[in-house]
């Protein structure tokens, strides 16, 4: 599938840059524009999770003194810009309402089992793996790709997502899982 | 060997979302140690997720807030470094995810046992709504028939169980509800070692609910 220019604003390289020379030149104009494109869509994530105007911009900033902080451990080969920001995001985000980790994996656990072979995902850039999925969303029917974008956004309580995990097929969770597939299948990968 | 069970996709997404409560984040992503293929379709997720925070439209942030994060930079750069990531516990013999919340490798656990058979260990208490243990079962034993009044979800760290003649083994990812009634065997010649996450109560059938309490417990594992 051919990447479509128009849907790939959302990995101008330049943020790569900039993240760079906050990294190694500690560049505080480089950090002033990253600052003024990402904050905005950090503070207006977090709000949408609930949070009020003043608390979604102390933790916004916080969020953006951890990209100052961290910058060195930006690898623009393995996530775009933007996915690296959302994910200091979502970490705090789930660290400020519900007071829990986010588990991850450690890339350099010796007991991670490996990829045999190069998969489709790792012979193309994080960049263009960006700019795919932007493209497969607008491909996406409105509803598929809306309940899509919602699971980003909320945040429930424990009780409700035990609710929910209990439900049967054939709710939300079984038309999530359609529009899952198809965007899977619409940037490559397995359905 | 590549696990041949898998975490439905929509778990996947908002483990990548951030949206899972931690105990079944923590056997997602322990089941991401094990399994390539779940992790590139995860990594896809977080890369969606980076996708969808560059699309939404931003919130109005006030016009001197630049200016005190910028005065924050100093101080940032005077603050002693992030701690590093604590090292693998050592000598790793479980995933890190999951290692992690662990205080040492199973041999040393505080292990709990119940009955000669079965020996637990709960994790994340403080977690409501959830009950997440670090099961393991000897070889040969038979589980009681049960079925389940929530959702119970587990992941095969070591060994193995079949239920009704289908193999479950390291790296697989289960998922019981209400509906299924099972009868787990470890069939494996080695202990049994599972990650085992619970919403709510188990529902013995048959000769088992005439079990005590203890026991009970010892059967709400699979």
């Amino acid at each position: 599938m051919a990447a479509d220019p128009s849907s790939g604003a959302g990995t101008d390289p330049s943020w790569s840059d900039l993240l760079a020379a906050v990294a190694e030149k500690r560049d505080r104009d480089a950090f002033s524009r990253l600052f003024l494109h990402f904050g905005p869509r950090v503070k207006s994530y977090l709000r949408r999770q609930g949070m009020g105007n003043a608390e979604a911009e102390e933790l916004m900033q916080e969020v953006m003194l951890t990209v100052w902080r961290r910058a060195g451990q930006f690898d623009s080969a393995k996530a775009s810009a933007s996915t690296w920001i959302f994910t200091i995001a979502r970490n705090r985000r789930v660290d400020a309402l519900r007071r829990e980790r986010v588990p991850q994996i450690d890339p350099n656990d010796p007991l991670l089992v490996p990829q045999s072979g190069p998969s489709a995902d790792e012979r193309i850039d994080a960049a263009e793996r960006s700019r795919r999925l932007a493209a497969a969303m607008t491909e996406l029917p409105a509803d598929q790709a809306d309940l899509v974008r919602r699971s980003y956004f909320e945040d429930k309580s424990h009780s409700a997502i035990a609710a929910e995990l209990r439900l049967p097929l054939g709710t939300v969770k079984s038309r999530l899982r359609l529009a899952v597939r198809r965007l899977r299948a619409l940037i490559g990968g397995k359905p | 060997m590549i696990p041949h069970r898998h975490p439905p996709e929509d778990l996947l997404l908002s483990y990548a979302a951030g949206g899972l409560p931690e105990p079944v984040a923590l056997l997602v992503a322990t089941h991401l140690a094990l399994c390539p293929p779940c992790r590139a379709q995860s990594d896809d997720f977080v890369t969606l997720g980076g996708v969808i925070l560059e699309g939404i439209a931003g919130d109005p942030v006030s016009p001197q807030c630049l200016e005190r994060t910028l005065a924050r930079l100093d101080a940032e750069d005077e603050s002693p470094a992030d701690p590093p990531s604590p090292p693998v516990s050592p000598p790793a013999s479980l995933p890190q995810p999951l290692a992690r919340y662990l205080p040492g490798p199973p041999p040393s656990l505080p292990w709990r046992r119940i009955g000669d058979r079965i020996a637990e260990i709960r994790l994340l208490r403080r977690c409501p709504g959830f009950t997440t243990r670090l099961v393991r079962v000897k070889e040969g034993t038979r589980i009681v028939r049960h079925s389940h009044d929530g959702l119970e979800l587990t992941l095969v760290l070591a060994g193995g169980y079949s239920c009704a003649s289908e193999p479950f083994r390291a790296g697989d990812f289960a998922v019981a509800d209400e509906t299924v009634t099972h009868r787990p065997v470890v069939d494996t010649d080695e202990p049994c070692l599972c990650l085992v996450v619970d919403t709510g109560p188990i529902r013995l059938v048959g000769p088992g609910r005439l079990l005590n309490p203890l026991l009970r417990l010892a059967y709400a594992l699979f």
